[in-house]
């Protein structure tokens, strides 16, 4: 019957089932990408913290000094004109990060790092495309 | 006695971020205490942690100050949390997931009144959620299991960017340490933003909602 209520889809992805999924080379409290987790494991405080890449918008990079700053921007409310609708809400009191950096003086492996974001970025947006165009 | 006593080898000493220490972990009727391994206590020179001292490099958590313990899922492995009573949270990385049994037999059978709690992290890599306080640590949370902590010692500013956006950022602590090797440091985490929702801007902000009201009027 039509109750009224609308069901929202929201995409469901998820980066690790357990713990015990995590690569080894978490611990390194590097900023890690895990192609095969769609994810960018990075360093907080100790504890090794996935990003799904559907919830990254962009990264940038910025050179002062020693150091490479590397800044993931997330997808939150409020960005932009439309485009709303890969947001995931679920509660409208929910709080998103929106944004993380991350610096370092290793100038090569943040280059690296940088590319490789944004390549996991890339195929998976071809990838969603690829399926919005299948589904019409 | 020392033979009673719980040993656990090659772990962090955590307390403090970005210092790269390993020793020993022991447990006993007296409490807790780490000890620095083998030249591994030049790194701690100069860090100011309550209870260890130098330069042996040992930290020596008594019974008495024994708040609350918790295991979890560190990048290290997993890691030990020890709240004490004297309001430090001391953090002990390193242990492997078999050392679980282990400890929390350790503590049932030295600490009286504590339990080893698990602290169920999420790794479902998502970035909304709810953020809460826990001591002086703000730790931000996915369907209610903690994803992140932010202490808050660290924070260097804070800053309202509009009405929705909160900015910290860190000044991750200075490590001088003869023991800090420049090629292998860690990643610095300097800035985070968040999205709050505002009480009057919610409905605004977020699509889902208004279409939701739509419906329901229809």
């Amino acid at each position: 019957g039509d109750d009224g209520e609308e069901t929202r889809v929201v995409k469901k992805f998820e980066s690790y089932k357990r713990e015990t999924a995590l690569p080894r080379e978490v611990r390194n409290c590097k900023i890690l990408v895990d192609e095969r987790a769609d994810s960018i494991v990075l360093p907080i405080y100790g504890m090794a913290v996935p990003f799904h890449v559907s919830t990254l918008k962009n990264i940038s990079r910025n050179d002062e000094g020693e150091y490479v700053y590397l800044r993931l921007n997330l997808v939150s409310p409020g960005q932009g004109v439309g485009k709303k609708d890969g947001l995931p809400v679920e509660d409208p009191g929910n709080t998103f990060v929106r944004s993380l950096t991350f610096r370092s003086t290793d100038i090569a492996r943040m280059n690296e790092i940088y590319q490789s974001i944004t390549a996991l970025k890339r195929d998976q947006i071809k990838r969603e495309t690829e399926k919005a165009q299948l589904a019409d | 006695m020392s033979d009673s006593r719980v040993p656990f080898s090659d772990i962090y000493l955590a307390t403090e971020p970005y210092v790269k220490s390993v020793g020993q972990v022991r447990i006993g009727a007296s409490g807790i205490g780490w000890k620095a391994a083998e030249g591994e206590a030049e790194a701690l020179q100069g860090v100011n942690i309550p209870g260890l001292s130098m330069p042996a490099g040992m930290l020596a958590l008594q019974r008495e100050d024994l708040r609350r313990l918790q295991w979890q899922r560190v990048a290290r492995g997993y890691g030990l949390r020890i709240y004490t009573k004297s309001g430090t949270l001391h953090k002990l990385d390193g242990f492997t997931a078999d050392d679980y049994e282990q400890l929390r037999d350790a503590v049932k059978r030295f600490f009286s009144g504590l339990t080893l709690e698990v602290r169920d992290i999420s790794f479902k890599g998502w970035n909304w959620g709810k953020t809460d306080f826990e001591g002086s640590d703000m730790s931000f949370r996915v369907e209610n299991r903690p994803m992140f902590d932010l202490p808050m010692a660290y924070v260097s500013n804070t800053n309202l960017a509009n009405k929705n956006e909160v900015s910290i950022e860190f000044q991750p602590p200075r490590t001088t340490g003869k023991g800090t090797k420049r090629k292998g440091a860690p990643d610095e985490l300097v800035e985070v933003r968040f999205y709050v929702p505002g009480t009057i801007a919610t409905g605004a902000a977020i699509p889902a909602v208004r279409d939701d009201d739509e419906n329901m009027s229809a």
